[in-house]
């Protein structure tokens, strides 16, 4: 069971523990990712997709919430969430300080969000 | 006239990608010297934007607000964003024949150096094929398919 973070955001959010690597020379970079079911695409943060000299493998054109269209760079990563290990899955990167995990990888899981609780459950059954 | 300029940008904005001038011009039934003129007056107005790639023209819609994240600016200012929008470049080049190509409609492909190195209906066999044949590179992967769909990251965040 993982618990909200009402540190970092207000009202508290689900995040997950999320472990992001370069596919070749396998360097990770650990952090907290929002779970966002509203995202269609899981995003890291640009500090990250530098710091693993991620390669650039396509651009996406990604809408904002206002409808906004911008072209980002896509990564092939591999990754893990709580745990569970995911090979060569696609990531954007933005100026975030913290990732979302969007429904690319979370359609993957089940993913059970407890609001009055505020805690979360992960299992691939 | 109006309508074959209201044609060409209703074309671009289905086609939500860059489009060369004669698939432009195909697709609204008019000559390549005709649709020029009228998607020149639709870039006058500020509605669409052009490129050239090599003598190739291409042209799609304006997109809202800025076109590139800072992530895109920052990264095409190196080598490596440089060769990822080459090979894209050839990508948009040799997009209606792909499509036209039953080895390669529907499947993400794989180009690299301007050529489709490889193509898959799974996209992550497929980049796991390149990246084991040719190392980790910059490499530009897309589906070929005739509409793009836009993925939205809608959730406005409050700032703490």
């Amino acid at each position: 069971m993982i618990r909200y973070d009402a540190v970092e955001f207000e009202p508290p959010a689900p995040v997950a523990d999320l472990e992001v690597s370069n596919p070749a020379t396998h360097a990770g970079e650990k952090g907290k990712a929002k779970i966002d079911t509203g995202a269609d695409i899981s995003v890291i943060p640009e500090a990250w997709a530098a710091k693993l000299r991620l390669l650039p493998a396509g651009v996406f054109e990604v809408s904002s919430f206002e409808g906004r269209v911008t072209e980002t760079p896509i990564y092939y990563v591999n990754v893990s969430m709580n745990g569970f290990r995911f090979e060569l899955l696609r990531m954007i990167s933005s100026q975030r300080t913290n990732a979302l995990l969007g429904r690319d990888i979370l359609n993957r899981l089940n993913v059970t969000l407890e609001g009055k609780t505020l805690t979360i459950r992960v299992s691939d059954p | 006239m109006k309508a074959t300029k209201d044609a060409a940008f209703r074309f671009l904005a289905r086609k939500r990608d860059w489009v060369l001038t004669s698939d432009v011009a195909r697709a609204v039934g008019v000559s390549r010297v005709t649709i020029v003129q009228h998607l020149k007056e639709l870039l006058g107005q500020g509605l669409v934007e052009r490129r050239r790639i090599g003598r190739a023209g291409m042209w799609r819609m304006k997109q809202s607000g800025s076109a590139e994240s800072s992530a895109v600016l920052t990264l095409r200012s190196n080598e490596t964003t440089r060769q990822l929008y080459a090979e894209r470049d050839a990508y948009l080049r040799m997009r209606t024949k792909l499509l036209a190509d039953p080895r390669y409609a529907g499947k993400f492909v794989s180009v690299l150096r301007a050529e489709v190195v490889d193509a898959d209906s799974d996209e992550r066999e497929l980049v796991r094929r390149v990246y084991g044949k040719y190392g980790y590179v910059v490499v530009y992967v897309e589906k070929v398919q005739e509409e793009k769909r836009i993925p939205e990251i809608p959730s406005p965040e409050r700032t703490r």
